[in-house]
C-alpha cells in the first residue's frame, strides 16, 4: 500500500528530494553578469523587450559570481583575461553550469589563431552547452536555456 | 572625392611652405619629404624626433597639435614608426616617419609634446621591441607580463597547425 | 610610511576586468581614501585578440569581417576605413548608389551605437533597468532592418572595396523611412525619460567636466571631443564618400562633462536622421559594386584613411607592400584615445562619479584592445 492511500491524499506523489530541488534550480538560473565580447550584445538583445528570458526563470544578471549559478561565457577569452575566468568560475557556489556562447567560446573563432586568445572556454573551465554562431542569435541562447533546464531534470 | 585636391590649392600651398620651412630648420636630420594627395610626407633620423616634434608643433606656420595615429612598421633591418599629425587650425596634415634600427631600437618619446601618445607608445614599444626613452609609465599595455614576443614584428608567425594548409604565398 | 599615517584608510581594490559599470572588460586598480579615488591606473588587453597580427595573414577581401568584431556596437563604421583605405590605393571608384547605401546604414549604424550607449549610461546612473530596455528595444528594429539587408544582425561584412557585397533587397527603401520618421519621435522620449530627472542632472551635470584643449592634446575625437566645445567632425571637415551633399550641422556642446556628452549625442542622432532622409530621398539607381578581382594586390604605398566613427576618428593605416596581403594594418581605435584622456579626470572624483565618468566616455573593449 503506498503512502498516498495510506493517508487518505489523492493528489499527492512520490519523488526524491534530488528532482525536486533541480526542479526549483532549473526554474530560477541566475547567470552571471559577464560580458567578454561581442557575444555579450546578443545576451543583452535576449534580456530586451524583444526576446525577454525572463519567461524562462533566468533572473536578471546578479554581478557577483557568489550569487550566481550559471555562467554564460560571451565572447572571446583572452590569455589576460583566462585566470580571471577561472577565479570567477571557482568563486560561484556549486552547483553551476557553464553556457559557451558563440564561436570564440566554443572554440577560438576567428581569432582561434592568435597569440593571445585561449582556444575555446573548454581549455580552462568544464563547459555544459556550446552554441556555435557569431554571435548566436538571441533564440540560438534561449534555446541554449531550455537545453540546460532539460539537462538539469534529466540529471536530477 | 575631396581627398585629391588639385596641385595649387590653397591646403597644397601651405604644406609646400611648411616643406620649405622644415627644410630651412632642420636640413639635415630630413632624410626625404614628398607632397603628395593633400598630405606631405617627411622621413627624419631618429636622433631628430624630439627637435622635429616639438617644432611641427611650437612653429606659429605648422601647428600640428593634435596626434592622429602612432604605430610601428616592421622591416627586416629596422622598425619605422609612423607619426600622423593634424593641424586642427589649418586642416592640414603631416605623416612623420623614422627608421629605428633594431641593434639599438630606442628612440625619444614625444608624452611631452602630445600627451595623446602615451598608449600608443606603450603598445608600439611592446608589439615591436622598442624602447620610447623618457617615457612616464613604460609598462606593458596590453600583452600579459610574461609575454615577451614582439608579436607585430615578422619574424613572429601565428602557429596555425594545419588550418591553412594549401593557402597559397 | 608618513603619508601613509596622514590618510590611515587608503584601500586599493579593482574595477573589472567584470564589473557591470566598465562596459567589457576593462580593469581599473584604484586606490581609494574612504570614498574619493586617490589613484587610477588603468589595465588594457583584457580582450586583446591580435587583430593587427591575424590581418598580415589575411587577403584583402577576407579582413573587413575581422574588422567587424572590434568594435562590436557600430560595426559597419569600422568597414569603412578600411575599405576606403584600399579603394584609395588601388584606385576604384564606387558608384554612386553604393556611396549613398553606405551612408544611409552607417547612419542608422550610429544611432544604434548610440542607442546601445544610452541604455548602459542611465543604467550606471542608478536608473536601473529602464531605460536600458527602452534602448535595446528600438536598437532591435534597426537590427531588423540591418539583418533583412545585410544578413547577419551584428557582424555585417557589407561593404567591401569597390562598392557593398549586394544590393538591398526589396522594401529596404520604404522601411528604412519609416524607421527614420519614427526615430525623432523616440529620441524625444528618451531625453523626456531622463532629462528633467533630478538625479540624473545631479549625477551628470558638471561631473568629469573635460577642457577642449586637454582633449585635443590626448587625441581626443567624437562625442567626447565635441562636447569640450571643440566642434570637429570629419564628415564636415574632411568630408570622405558622399557627405559633403547632405545638410547637417555638427553637434557641440560646452562644458564636457558627463551631461555634455550626453546632449551632443542625442542631437547628433537627430542630425543622422536628417543624413538618413536626405539620402533616401536623392539615392540614384545603378550598380552598386565597382569591377574589381577577389585576390586584388594593391600597388606598393601607404594610405592612412579616417571616417567620423560613432565614438570619434576611427583610422586605418595600410601599408601594402605590392602584394595580396597588407604588410601592415594598424587601426586606430577612437576609444583608446578617448578613454586616455578621461583616465586623467578620475584622481580626486568620489567613485560613483568615476562610474559615471567612464559611463560618458562610451568606450567598446574590443576597439581599445584590438
Amino acid at each position: 500500500m503506498g503512502l498516498a492511500e495510506k493517508y487518505g491524499l489523492d493528489n499527492v506523489f512520490i519523488t526524491k528530494a534530488d528532482d525536486v530541488i533541480r526542479m526549483a534550480q532549473k526554474s530560477s538560473l541566475w547567470p552571471l553578469t559577464f560580458g567578454l565580447a561581442c557575444c555579450a550584445f546578443e545576451m543583452m538583445n535576449s534580456y530586451a523587450p524583444h526576446y525577454d528570458l525572463n519567461r524562462f526563470g533566468v533572473l536578471p544578471f546578479p554581478a557577483s559570481p557568489r550569487q550566481a549559478d550559471l555562467m554564460i561565457v560571451a565572447g572571446t577569452i583572452t590569455t589576460k583575461m583566462s585566470p580571471a575566468v577561472v577565479r570567477l568560475y571557482e568563486q560561484m557556489a556549486d552547483p553551476k553550469w557553464v553556457i559557451a556562447m558563440g564561436a570564440c567560446a566554443v572554440g577560438g573563432g576567428p581569432f582561434a589563431h592568435s597569440y593571445s586568445v585561449v582556444k575555446g572556454a573548454d581549455k580552462i573551465i568544464p563547459v555544459d552547452i556550446y552554441i556555435p554562431g557569431c554571435p548566436p542569435r538571441p533564440e540560438a541562447l534561449i534555446d541554449a536555456i531550455i537545453q540546460l533546464q532539460k539537462k538539469l531534470q534529466a540529471v536530477g | 572625392m575631396a581627398e585629391n585636391a588639385a596641385p595649387g590649392s590653397k591646403n597644397q600651398t601651405h604644406l609646400l611652405e611648411i616643406e620649405r620651412l622644415l627644410k630651412g630648420a632642420h636640413g639635415q636630420a630630413l632624410v626625404a619629404t614628398e607632397v603628395r594627395n593633400d598630405e606631405l610626407f617627411a622621413d627624419i633620423s631618429p636622433a631628430a624626433v624630439p627637435d622635429i616634434m616639438r617644432w611641427l608643433r611650437d612653429d606659429k606656420s605648422c601647428r600640428f597639435d593634435y596626434i592622429r595615429c602612432l604605430c610601428g612598421v616592421d622591416y627586416p633591418d629596422h622598425v619605422t614608426v609612423v607619426y600622423h599629425l593634424f593641424a586642427t587650425k589649418t586642416k592640414s596634415k603631416i605623416t612623420v616617419r623614422t627608421d629605428v634600427s633594431k641593434n639599438s631600437p630606442a628612440v625619444s618619446s614625444v608624452t611631452d609634446i602630445w600627451a595623446g601618445a602615451d598608449w600608443p607608445e606603450r603598445e608600439t614599444a611592446e608589439m615591436f621591441g622598442l624602447v620610447f626613452e623618457g617615457h612616464p609609465d613604460p609598462r606593458r599595455l596590453l600583452l600579459t607580463d610574461d609575454n615577451d614576443a614582439m608579436p607585430l614584428r615578422k619574424d613572429f608567425k601565428l602557429d596555425y597547425g594545419d588550418a591553412r594548409r594549401g593557402v597559397s604565398e | 610610511m608618513p603619508q601613509h599615517k596622514s590618510t590611515p584608510q587608503l584601500m586599493e581594490i579593482n574595477l573589472g576586468p567584470q564589473h557591470p559599470a566598465t562596459h567589457g572588460v576593462l580593469r581599473i586598480v584604484l586606490t581609494l581614501d574612504g570614498e574619493r579615488v586617490v589613484k587610477a591606473v588603468p589595465h588594457l588587453g583584457y580582450l586583446h585578440r591580435g587583430v593587427e597580427k591575424i590581418v598580415e595573414d589575411l587577403e584583402y577581401f577576407q579582413i573587413p569581417p575581422i574588422l567587424d568584431r572590434m568594435d562590436y556596437v557600430a560595426n559597419l563604421n569600422n568597414e569603412l576605413s578600411y575599405v576606403m583605405g584600399v579603394e584609395k590605393l588601388a584606385g576604384l571608384k564606387v558608384p554612386e548608389r553604393a556611396e549613398y547605401i553606405r551612408v544611409i546604414l552607417l547612419e542608422f549604424n550610429r544611432i544604434m551605437s548610440h542607442f546601445a550607449w544610452f541604455g548602459p549610461f542611465t543604467n550606471d546612473l542608478g536608473l536601473f533597468g529602464t531605460a536600458f530596455l527602452y534602448g535595446l528595444r528600438e536598437r532591435e528594429y534597426i537590427q531588423r532592418l540591418f539583418e533583412r539587408t545585410t544578413g547577419a544582425r551584428m557582424h555585417y561584412n557589407y561593404f567591401t572595396y569597390g562598392g557593398l557585397r549586394h544590393d538591398i533587397p526589396e522594401g529596404f527603401v520604404e522601411e528604412a523611412r519609416h524607421l527614420a520618421n519614427r526615430l525623432p519621435a523616440v529620441i524625444d522620449e528618451f531625453e523626456y525619460m531622463v532629462e528633467e530627472n533630478e538625479i540624473f542632472r545631479l549625477r551628470t551635470i558638471g561631473i568629469g567636466p573635460m577642457d577642449g584643449k586637454t582633449a585635443l592634446n590626448f587625441g581626443a575625437s567624437g562625442p567626447f571631443l565635441r562636447a569640450s566645445g571643440i566642434p570637429i567632425d570629419l564628415r564636415k571637415d574632411e568630408p570622405y564618400s558622399v557627405y559633403d551633399r547632405f545638410d547637417f550641422k555638427v553637434c557641440s556642446a560646452s562644458g564636457g562633462d558627463c551631461f555634455a556628452r550626453y546632449k551632443v549625442r542625442m542631437d547628433e542622432m537627430r542630425e543622422s536622421v536628417k543624413i538618413i532622409q536626405q539620402a533616401l530621398d536623392q539615392m540614384p539607381d545603378g550598380p552598386v559594386r565597382a569591377k574589381t578581382t577577389r585576390h586584388l594586390k594593391l600597388p606598393k604605398g601607404e594610405v592612412y584613411m579616417r571616417t567620423e566613427h560613432a565614438r570619434g576618428e576611427f583610422g586605418a593605416y595600410i601599408v601594402s607592400d605590392g602584394g595580396v596581403r597588407p604588410y601592415r594594418l594598424k587601426l586606430r581605435s577612437p576609444s583608446l584615445s578617448n578613454l586616455m584622456a578621461s583616465c586623467v579626470l578620475l584622481p580626486g572624483m568620489v567613485l560613483p562619479d568615476l562610474i559615471a565618468t567612464v559611463a560618458s566616455v562610451d568606450i567598446v573593449l574590443g576597439c581599445t584592445d584590438r
